[in-house]
């Protein structure tokens, strides 16, 4: 009962990526548990990544698509690469320093900072 | 086209019984270039989504890499509601994930001419759809009391979480109303991205609601689903956008 040209997998394949979905969100939240420091948000990113590329390639089935989709969707990705990297060389080179915390870098935060008295109240 | 390929002989002129609408619209060749277009057309759509989700990324990305400290906290003041041990934004996710899978299911079904479990796993990713956009109404609820949304000019968490980010503040010699300001800066990223991310999803089920209704009819078949199989497609590229959202917005550390 089905056309030639499509590829219907079982439903087996599809249960065994959703448990290692599943498997992943627990490894997210097990991970933000930890102190990992700057870690942290690359152990979360990239296994937001492995999420996307397992939901990409079974769920959403391009792995049995042609290689014009894969064309665009890698080019998707590709340009918010290029949004996200172009965007970030720029504001990383101004200088810029969060109003709260002048002159703390990541590197002194423990340090005191005796700048400006801490107001009661917590109104804007 | 060989006839060992094709059971049919000419697609064109096999009638879609209800509307009379040919298996194959005269534009394509064959039934294989139909599929192909319509996945590709779907995925240039779902390119420029990428990019629309990638400009507040992008915006994120500059903020919380200036107010990093301020951040950290900020998310933590959004990730305190919690279920049964576990925060919502990961109940969410779960929620979510399970909705693709069952997306999933529904093309399979619909591509086997299962016509019983198409409309089973239509009904569950609505629910499950409804469900998700339940927790963030929770979500929501909890943060206006808060003093979190965009606007409350009060900020007024439970005392405990309020007692920590003063003293954590005092420890690092913090002006605590600049802080504040910074923090309003998270919350505003986060009401517009999961906002806008509601809003696919309430697109989404609606979408689903009307293949719910046509495959009531009997509209597809194993031969006719393109509408099944590329809405499936914007279901799990909803559910993409949340897998980042969820690190980004609920697990800054």
């Amino acid at each position: 009962m089905q056309t030639p040209h499509e590829k219907v997998d079982s439903v087996f394949t599809y249960l065994g990526v959703y448990l290692a979905l599943m498997v992943l969100l627990a490894a997210t939240i097990v991970c933000a548990q930890l102190d990992l420091g700057e870690g942290n948000t690359f152990a979360a990113l990239g296994i937001a990544v492995l999420k996307m590329i397992l939901v990409i390639l079974f769920f959403m089935h391009v792995r049995h698509n042609a290689k014009l989709v894969w064309v665009f969707v890698i080019s998707a990705f590709l340009w918010l690469s290029i949004l996200l990297c172009l965007t970030m060389t720029d504001y990383s080179s101004r200088g810029w320093e969060p109003t709260a915390m002048k002159g703390m870098t990541r590197g002194n935060r423990s340090e005191p900072n005796q700048m400006l008295e801490l107001r009661p109240g917590f109104e804007d | 086209m060989a006839e060992a390929e094709f059971p049919i002989v000419d697609p064109h002129q096999v009638h879609f019984r209800p509307r009379h609408v040919p298996v194959v619209a005269h534009q394509f060749d064959d039934l294989q270039q139909e599929t192909e277009a319509d996945t590709l057309g779907m995925w240039t759509f779902l390119a420029t989504e990428v990019l629309f989700f990638g400009g507040m990324i992008a915006g994120y990305t500059v903020y919380r890499s200036t107010y990093w400290w301020a951040w950290r906290n900020a998310s933590v003041v959004v990730d305190n509601l919690r279920f049964l041990g576990l925060s919502s934004g990961a109940w969410n996710t779960a929620v979510l994930l399970t909705s693709s899978l069952t997306v999933a299911l529904a093309v399979r079904a619909a591509k086997m001419g299962n016509q019983r479990q198409l409309l089973i796993h239509l009904i569950l990713t609505i629910l499950l759809g409804l469900g998700f956009l339940g927790i963030k109404a929770c979500e929501y609820t909890h943060e206006a009391h808060e003093g979190v949304w965009p606007g409350q000019s009060v900020f007024h968490p439970d005392k405990d979480s309020m007692d920590q980010l003063h003293i954590a503040a005092r420890e690092h010699g913090l002006y605590f109303p600049a802080l504040l300001r910074e923090f309003r800066l998270f919350w505003c990223f986060y009401f517009f991205m999961t906002g806008i991310h509601a809003l696919h999803m309430i697109i989404g089920i609606g979408v689903f609601t009307y293949l719910l209704i046509q495959s009531k009819r009997g509209r597809y078949t194993p031969l006719k689903h393109a509408q099944v199989e590329i809405s499936a497609l914007y279901w799990h590229f909803v559910d993409l956008v949340w897998i980042f959202l969820f690190p980004l917005l609920y697990l800054v550390r």
